[in-house]
């Protein structure tokens, strides 16, 4: 295994080990094809800031930044081997993913092929340490929340700001994902000693889009005034899809509440001007920071793409923030010095500053709570109405 | 003499590597009706496909009326005048027999033929009467050989391909049939390239008999001619006594 | 009761794209003998070129149709010119060669979709005298979905016209059931294959179309109806474009009952149909004896 891998490495281009001078390349693995290539999109163009502001300071160890991307929309077997591919071409450096069943399957091949990997989006527990406990994959790396975190943040705070909401309804992908979810989001409602009822659950597979039969029945389980939340477990076009068959019922008003873990706001603005008002929580939003880093980040980011910057985007250009501190620190690019390099680290980000713990290799994700609403007047045709950080330290104490 | 209506010269054809022709000299005078025989395999069927621009591979010239035909694709060779009867017939299943000629009918319009109407098709083969609104899938052997001929001949064609029609039919039919052909061209001044086995079919209405053998040519000369000389019928048309029939 | 209605309404709306699309797919196959599986990317170009067209508004019904009709044009123009350049030099290759192709055509026309439309979701809202839900007694039904369902009956009414009424359906006809024969009587017969695929790529653009006030246009719908519409033309029967209408609304109906009487099973009725219909009759409900065959 040391032999070819050391001929891999004597082939490869963009060689990371040896003179300086030469870039130091970061991998960005993620969906640039199917229906979740915003995701990546929005990952390349996330590190591709990092990157940018990086070398305008005169780089990392004096050696300039690229970013390179590769697609893993068609699942694990495409994204293990596009993890090769990058490997075999010396970029040891990996970041990204989108679905849970990838990140599942790059983990033990990148600790097998001496490279390191951080994730923001997969959101899977066994990734990384839980509740203390060591982190199974010593090259693997979380800058971002994992679910449980996302989702018990969210029942807490929507909990205690709409208290007589005790009955949900629920509409989300049929995935193990999709399920974990709905169930920690109905456990923390009763842990908090303030459990929820479950009126309606529709599940709906995740490669297909026509939800006609569950909106109506969706539209015929609710009427005004019962106190009553909507639970959408779906995502990206799921979401969009649904909001637009729904339209016509215009059954959304029955709701005290309507949830959603997860992006909303690159729904919401796709959906111009016509979004109805939805709460989510994920990791960020542009105007949940008022820092330097995060005008700056802001700033640069609309000059590239022309639109705002969203969570997709920001664990990106935090992963590639975390691999140039870590660089530093080291003072070498070789992968293990890296990866010790990476456990304990803390750097300056947009929310702050941000660690990723030495023994779980969590890193320190805010949750953003948004109430978000479409607004035909707004530039990106989306108002927010209300943003709530939950720090890091805060969800640490919940129990998992 | 240079009143042909088809000539091929040094015609050769291919399946795949396989040659089928070999050099194939063959004329047709407008108004004459010559029959091509041979045994099953000896190339008359490959020979109209050839005429027709069907087989993929050949070389040589094919004029119709004087005019090179030979690069031409199937559909504008038809255009040009030449109708095709194949021997499997060929009814389009679905299309009644009225919808089988409007087919035809229309092209012949915008060729600036005037096509013939069911009247003088009817003239030429009576069956047509009753068979005008049936359906291509409702139809018998002979009412089918009947319907092809017609929508060959609807468009007016310069020359009819006619391969075996005999096949396949009851005798009394075949009567009927030999009358029909040998008045073609002196009614509609059609003339006709008939590949036929059947010995007697072919005296009653050809004037030319072409004969191939394994894709070569080894007889040519009137019907009567060929009528009268037992040994050539037997050496060029009688089953092969060793090994049963010939099939290719 | 009302459940049951709102059921076979949705049912009846889910299935009229899909009969759209698939009938345009059955077509090209009965006529040229090509199984284009790039077909659901036609249908994807058809949605983003009309979501552009109307760039976020709502129109008027004249216009909404002039624009699906236009988009639909603009689809028909792309469909010609894959038949020119891609399948036209491989029509004796055998169907191996051409599905590859076609396949190949796909993976290019999603590139393409990529480079031009870009990743986000694309919204395109109802026509405006159809963006609220129509009450069927007590039952709300999206007026949308009305909507679809009647275009797509005229729809079909048109192509039973064409088909077996027109003396361009006749040709279409006798060059599905044999090509050379249909040459060989001065049939055009690329000309019509060309015409066949205009249509069917039309057929597939207008879907998009008129589906995308009620989908995503987004990377990923060329994949939403790819196996429907496949189960589609299995269950009609290759090259029947009844077979593909009967079967387009069995599969709507089917997945839509199942939703609300047997949810548990409502991803796996196609496939049971499917089965059932290749253990019977396996050329499919609608076609006659062996499949068709080309000469």
């Amino acid at each position: 295994m040391a032999l070819v891998l050391g001929l891999a490495s004597c082939g490869g281009q963009d060689d990371n080990s040896g003179e300086s001078g030469n870039p130091i390349t970061i991998g960005v693995l993620g969906p640039i094809s199917g229906a979740f290539a915003d995701a990546g999109l929005n990952y390349r163009q996330g590190a591709q800031i990092a990157a940018d502001q990086i070398n305008a300071r005169g780089g990392v160890l004096g050696r300039q930044l690229k970013v390179e991307a590769k697609d893993t929309a068609a699942g694990p077997q495409e994204a293990s081997q596009a993890v090769r591919d990058f490997v075999s071409s010396g970029t040891n450096f990996l970041i990204g993913e989108l679905s849970s069943a990838n990140c599942l399957a790059d983990a033990p091949l990148v600790d097998q092929l001496d490279a390191v990997f951080i994730t923001g989006i997969c959101s899977v527990e066994e990734l990384t340490g839980q509740a203390g406990q060591a982190a199974p994959y010593s090259r693997t790396f979380r800058a971002g929340a994992t679910s449980s975190a996302n989702i018990v943040a969210m029942a807490d705070a929507i909990g205690r700001r709409f208290p007589q909401v005790t009955t949900y309804d629920s509409f989300a992908f049929d995935y193990v994902t999709g399920h974990l979810q709905w169930d920690q989001y109905v456990q923390a409602y009763a842990d908090n000693g303030k459990p929820i009822t479950v009126g309606k659950d529709l599940w709906v597979p995740m490669d297909q889009q026509n939800y006609g039969s569950q909106i109506s029945v969706l539209a015929t389980a609710s009427t005004e005034g019962e106190h009553k939340g909507l639970y959408i477990g779906t995502y990206g076009a799921g979401t969009a899809s649904f909001l637009q068959q729904a339209e016509p019922y215009d059954f959304l008003k029955n709701y005290e509440v309507v949830v959603t873990p997860g992006g909303y706001y690159p729904v919401a603005r796709d959906l111009n001007g016509s979004a109805p008002l939805v709460w989510n929580g994920y990791e960020y939003n542009w105007a949940a920071y008022d820092t330097p880093e995060n005008d700056a980040f802001v700033a640069d980011f609309e000059a590239l793409a022309g639109k705002k910057p969203i969570t997709w985007s920001y664990v990106s250009y935090v992963a590639v923030l975390a691999y140039a501190a870590a660089i530093e620190k080291a003072g070498s690019d070789s992968p293990a010095d890296v990866a010790a390099a990476l456990a304990g680290i803390a750097f300056a980000s947009p929310q702050g500053e941000y660690l990723i713990d030495a023994v779980t290799h969590n890193g320190s994700a805010n949750i953003v709570l948004m109430e978000t609403e479409g607004d035909p007047n707004d530039p990106e045709r989306v108002r927010m109405l209300e943003t709530i950080v939950i720090p890091y330290t805060d969800t640490v104490t919940f129990n998992f | 003499m240079s009143d042909h209506v088809l000539a091929l010269t040094g015609v050769n054809a291919w399946y795949g590597h396989a040659q089928a022709l070999f050099g194939l000299d063959l004329t047709v005078d407008a108004g004459q009706i010559v029959a091509l025989m041979g045994r099953n395999g000896a190339g008359k069927t490959t020979c109209l496909r050839s005429v027709m621009g069907i087989e993929a591979r050949r070389s040589g010239s094919v004029q119709l009326a004087g005019q090179p035909i030979e690069g031409l694709g199937v559909e504008a060779i038809a255009r040009r005048g030449v109708g095709w009867v194949p021997d499997d017939r060929r009814i389009f299943p679905t299309l009644t027999v009225r919808e089988n000629l409007q087919l035809v009918r229309g092209i012949a319009k915008r060729q600036g033929r005037q096509p013939m109407s069911v009247a003088e098709l009817v003239e030429v083969l009576p069956i047509m009467e009753r068979l005008i609104d049936r359906k291509g899938h409702a139809l018998s052997g002979g009412e089918q050989q009947a319907v092809t001929i017609a929508r060959a001949l609807v468009g007016r064609p310069q020359i009819l391909l006619l391969d075996e029609p005999t096949e396949g039919l009851a005798p009394v039919i075949v009567q009927g049939l030999a009358q029909s052909i040998a008045a073609l061209p002196e009614r509609h001044g059609v003339s006709i390239l008939l590949a036929e086995q059947n010995l007697s079919f072919v005296r009653d209405v050809a004037e030319r008999v072409y004969v191939l053998d394994i894709g070569r040519l080894v007889f040519a000369g009137d019907t009567a001619e060929f009528m009268e000389s037992p040994e050539l019928q037997e050496r060029y048309l009688a089953v092969a006594r060793s090994s049963g029939t010939n099939h290719g | 009761m009302n459940q049951l209605l709102s059921a076979v309404i949705n049912g009846v709306a889910t299935g009229v794209p899909l009969f759209l699309v698939a009938s345009g797919f059955t077509l090209i196959y009965g006529v040229m003998g090509v199984l284009n599986f790039a077909h659901g990317a036609f249908f994807m170009f058809g949605a983003y070129c009309f979501a552009v067209m109307l760039a976020g508004q709502a129109l008027s019904l004249p216009l909404f149709l002039l624009y699906a009709l236009g988009a639909a044009a603009v689809i028909a123009v792309l469909g010609v010119l894959s038949e020119r350049l891609v399948f036209a030099r491989l029509y004796n290759s055998g169907h191996m060669i051409n599905l590859l192709a076609a396949y190949a055509l796909m993976l290019m026309l999603i590139g393409l979709s990529i480079l031009i439309f870009g990743t986000t979701t694309y919204h395109v809202p109802r026509p405006s005298p159809f963006r609220g839900a129509v009450h069927i007694g007590t039952v709300p039904v999206p007026a949308y979905n009305l909507f679809v369902i009647a275009a797509g009956l005229v729809v079909a009414a048109g192509l039973w016209f064409l088909l077996n009424k027109s003396g361009l359906g006749m040709k279409i006809r006798a060059v599905a059931h044999d090509r050379t024969t249909a040459r060989a009587l001065g049939v055009r017969a690329p000309l019509v294959g060309m015409g066949v695929f205009a249509l069917g790529c039309a057929l597939a653009g207008l879907a998009g179309a008129l589906d995308s006030p009620m989908i995503s246009v987004a990377q990923g719908m060329d994949a939403t109806f790819a196996i429907q519409f496949f189960v589609v033309v299995i269950i009609g029967g290759l090259g029947s474009t009844w077979g593909a209408l009967f079967a387009s609304l069995l599969v709507g109906l089917m997945e839509s009952l199942l939703v609300y009487y047997a949810p548990a099973w409502s991803q796996y009725g196609m496939y049971i149909l499917v089965v059932f219909v290749l253990l019977l009759r396996p050329q499919g409900l609608f076609v006659r004896g062996p499949a068709i065959t080309h000469s």
